[in-house]
């Protein structure tokens, strides 16, 4: 079916109209406030840079940017390098389709839980008296329990947890797509399966890793619910700056910490798509 | 063009003994012997499924055998990976490496084996020569064309020095005067550098046009071996006779057997083929005879040939098909036009005979 | 040659050990990868039959105490429902929506076209949190503040580009030459989008539903300063209760909503036969 303009006005415009008055207005309205100032205890109307002045002249605003960039690098690094050797075990030593679906099924399904139970569930484990401690003192790995709640270790643990589905998934899928007699032709040439591995998977499986690297990354960035839950405080990251300056009703301050993070989101994205363009497509 | 390092080795002889491969229930390859000699062409030759591809998967060292092994040169090969037999294949798809151009293709198994860059750049420049495509070294594989593309995984198998080089349907890919000319530049490689080429295809009037011996085969068997010739003339079965080249097959009850004929009742007449060597007297048999080896008699004809009626007539250029029904049985001839010559016509009664040195007795099954 | 063979073999049994012990650090990692993944979500189960309130590895009893608790409280059976209502609402309007520009997008040339697709799918990388400040001041100027419908709404945005991405992709794939077939019978243009388009993306629709539900449910920082207490969404309901207590209350309720989920999850594929599901997960 052919579609004549007026028509695609017609079928586009409950979306658009829902777009530009629910998504474009507020984010609007959200940036016009990093144009004001609050100072003591209200915002003032008059036009402003003040806010921007203060927000980048404060050492404390480089740190919190420093935290949100450390953990997201680290749990994406994590998610990326647990999530590649699952998809390829996935890959290749499970050949039943009945048998894929269900182990997929099963990695997925975190994602149809609400992410505070997944985040409960590390509170429960991480404990000092919980299953992680009990278990590495049982092997004698430790003698006293080691604090994994309330500290960035507890974040980057259960963050990783959270963003794993989403490495394994696009790594997997490109695997799956890969010509298998790619890596028998490498073999029939001579290469071991180490080079097989460096040479041929492993380059033509990278645009699954920048993928899944690109979705953990922006994901942890704006990650929230476990900075708070897990972090007690000590994990000052972006999105809790936002959240907290919109608490103490500074909307001008939180308008500013949340630009920030938008900008460095898109950065990221448009970085790692401008990667992903370059590397061979299979 | 001068003289080349892909020098002119010996091909080594390939030993397939019993070899058996099952997919589940199914046996791809079904207790299938075969002896390839050095420097041979020798095709695989037979129907989609009918497991030639598993059986040159099983050579190169890609799938393991449920029973029976493979030898190489007279040595077992075992479980012996690919990266450690003397062959080298090229896939159907080509499999070429997208990352890489086609020099680093190329180059990959000379790379693997740690040799010093000035012999890896030799050898890589010889090899593109040798498939007659220098100059496209840094090209994308993307950026060529599908006949481009083949003589790449030509010379990325060639460049190792393989004593045996796997062909699986290589040119299937290819539109036919493409497929044509890379035919005979592989006999032409092939001749030149001595390697033993095992080349699979569906494509009968390939594998005859280019090798030196045929394997048949169908269903997981290994059903005849012979030189193409041979295999055309002489077919010890149903199935060969019919899936190479054209074919009556008569079947008829077996009369006596004397010095390697046999003669065969047919409805009304009596006809003689050679012998398989298993007929005895008032067995059921069948008889192969090629469509251009039959006679048409307006009248008269040998005793006891066959009597039908010309049912169709087509001109396809040098020859005229007829199309015969009679004696309960369907015959196709093929009469070479010379011009001039008399023709029947639709409706016209004839006799059908032939030569009993031209036809061959193919058992029932 | 025969004074290489124990050379050889010595390389092929190297060669056979290395493959066996790949093939079971393979398995390993395989098992280990999707213990990891399970680990939170099962130990939550357990505790939530704990007879204790504090976590100690492993519980010293067992009993029903939390359920019980669980069912005195009636913010969370009042959130749950909100929850429900409000995915639902929300699913049920960037379907249509979606559905209909997802259409529009696939049956269409123009120039900026690429520019719009961006757009629509943009709210998929802002984060929510900037997101959830923005509608608070938007919801906030206009002074609609409480119950779900400012909620709703802001989830509609959350869950819009999730269906036009899943449903474009899904209508790329269909054959116009059907839609040709069924208008040259002489169906209407809407009766071939009834009967001929919608049910070849039924798979499509169910698979964008579900994922809206699930998204829609699980908002936490897009939604958070969208609710005043009596309005608590479920994950913020327990979000805030986690902030205060931390004994297994959450558990019970956790356990009851992973069951929810493999229920959900059941019907949908039950719905769309498993097919399309099953091809997206295992191919």
């Amino acid at each position: 079916m052919k579609l004549r303009g007026p028509v695609i006005l017609a079928l586009m415009a409950p979306a658009l109209a829902l777009m530009a008055v629910l998504y474009v207005v507020p984010l609007g309205v959200y940036f016009i406030n990093s144009f004001h100032e609050f100072r003591d205890g209200r915002i003032l109307p008059a036009w402003t840079l003040q806010t921007y002045v203060r927000y980048f002249t404060d050492p404390f605003s480089y740190r919190v940017i420093g935290t949100s960039l450390r953990l997201s690098f680290v749990v994406t690094a994590l998610a990326v390098l647990i999530g590649y050797p699952v998809a390829y075990a996935l890959h290749t030593r499970v050949h039943r389709p009945a048998a894929r679906a269900a182990i997929a099924l099963l990695l997925f399904s975190p994602l149809l839980v609400s992410v505070v139970v997944r985040t409960y569930g590390w509170l429960i484990l991480l404990a000092s008296q919980g299953l992680v401690n009990t278990t590495l003192r049982g092997l004698g790995l430790i003698q006293e329990p080691i604090s994994l709640l309330f500290n960035m270790r507890g974040v980057v643990i259960s963050l990783t947890h959270i963003l794993l589905p989403f490495a394994i998934f696009p790594i997997y899928s490109v695997m799956d797509r890969l010509d298998l007699s790619l890596k028998e032709a490498a073999r029939d040439l001579g290469a071991g399966w180490r080079e097989t591995f460096l040479h041929v998977t492993l380059p033509l499986t990278m645009p699954g890793i920048v993928a899944g690297a690109l979705i953990c990354f922006t994901l942890a960035l704006s990650a929230f619910v476990t900075p708070q839950l897990l972090g007690g405080g000590r994990v000052q990251v972006l999105p809790l700056a936002v959240y907290n300056s919109t608490v103490e009703i500074n909307w001008p301050g939180g308008a500013v910490a949340g630009l920030t993070l938008l900008v460095i989101s898109i950065a990221a994205v448009w970085a790692l798509n401008a990667l992903l363009r370059r590397l061979p497509t299979v | 063009m001068s003289e080349h390092s892909v020098t002119r080795g010996h091909g080594a002889d390939v030993e397939v003994r019993a070899v058996t491969k099952r997919f589940g229930p199914v046996a791809a390859v079904d207790d299938v012997s075969l002896t390839v000699r050095g420097g041979e062409f020798f095709s695989l030759l037979g129907p989609s499924g009918c497991g030639k591809t598993t059986t040159l998967r099983v050579i190169g060292g890609f799938e393991r055998t449920d029973a029976g092994e493979v030898f190489i040169d007279g040595r077992p090969m075992g479980q012996t990976p690919p990266n450690r037999r003397p062959t080298n294949i090229v896939f159907q798809r080509l499999a070429l490496f997208p990352h890489y151009t086609v020099y680093d293709n190329v180059a990959f198994g000379l790379r693997m084996q740690r040799l010093p860059d000035a012999e890896v750049r030799r050898r890589t420049r010889d090899a593109l020569d040798l498939v007659q495509l220098p100059g496209l070294e840094n090209r994308r594989i993307s950026q060529l064309s599908g006949g481009q593309q083949q003589r790449v995984a030509l010379a990325r198998a060639l460049v190792n020095e393989p004593r045996v080089l796997l062909l699986d349907e290589p040119l299937s890919a290819l539109d036919l005067k493409l497929r044509l000319q890379m035919q005979e530049e592989l006999k032409r490689l092939q001749h030149r550098l001595g390697t033993t080429f095992i080349y699979v295809t569906h494509d009968q009037g390939e594998a005859l046009a280019m090798s030196d011996r045929v394997g048949v085969m169908n269903a997981g068997r290994l059903l005849q071996v012979g030189a193409p010739m041979e295999i055309y003339e002489r077919p010890t079965n149903r199935f060969v006779a019919n899936f190479i080249g054209d074919a009556n097959l008569i079947d008829g009850i077996a009369g006596g057997v004397e010095r390697g004929r046999v003669t065969v009742r047919v409805g009304g007449g009596v006809v003689g083929a050679r012998a398989r060597g298993d007929e005895h007297a008032g067995a059921p048999v069948t008889v192969c005879v090629r469509p251009e080896r039959l006679r048409l008699h307006a009248s008269g004809g040998p005793p006891g040939a066959l009597r039908a009626r010309i049912e169709d007539r087509a001109f396809s250029g040098y020859v005229i098909k007829y199309r015969l029904a009679g004696d309960g049985l369907r015959l196709h001839a093929a009469v070479p036009y010379v011009g001039g010559a008399p023709l029947f016509e639709v409706g016209d009664e004839v006799t059908v005979a032939w030569d009993p040195d031209q036809a061959v007795s193919v058992g029932r099954e | 040659m025969s004074a290489a063979a124990p050379a050889e073999l010595a390389i092929a049994i190297r060669e056979a050990r290395a493959e066996r012990l790949r093939d079971g650090a393979l398995r390993a990692i395989l098992v280990l990868g999707v213990t990891f993944i399970l680990l939170p979500l099962a130990i939550v189960v357990v505790y939530s039959f704990s007879s204790v309130a504090y976590g100690v590895f492993p519980p010293p009893g067992l009993s029903l105490r939390w359920y019980s608790h669980l069912f005195g409280l009636a913010p969370f059976r009042g959130a749950f429902v909100r929850s429900v209502v409000i995915a639902t609402a929300a699913t049920g309007v960037a379907l249509v929506a979606g559905f209909l520009c997802a259409l529009a997008l696939v049956r269409s040339r123009f120039p900026g076209k690429e520019a719009l697709r961006g757009f629509l799918l943009s709210p998929i990388v802002i984060p929510k949190i900037v997101l959830g400040v923005g509608w608070f001041i938007f919801f906030a100027r206009l002074g609609l503040q409480g119950g779900v419908v400012p909620i709703t709404l802001a989830h509609i945005i959350v869950v819009l580009p999730f269906v036009v991405n899943i449903l474009a992709a899904n209508l790329v794939g269909l054959d116009e030459s059907i839609e040709e077939a069924a208008q040259d019978l002489g169906a209407s243009p809407l009766r071939v989008l009834w009967h001929v388009v919608l049910p070849q993306i039924r798979s499509g629709l169910v698979i964008s539903g579900l994922l809206s539900f699930i998204v829609s449910f699980d908002q936490v920082e897009s939604s958070i300063f969208l609710t005043r207490g009596e309005n608590n969404t479920l994950p913020i309901e327990m979000f805030l209760y986690m902030e205060k207590w931390q004994d297994p209350t959450i558990a019970a309720l956790s356990a009851l909503l992973i069951l929810f989920a493999a229920a959900v999850l059941a019907a949908a594929l039950l719905v769309s036969r498993g097919t399309n599901l099953r091809r997206m997960l295992g191919r």
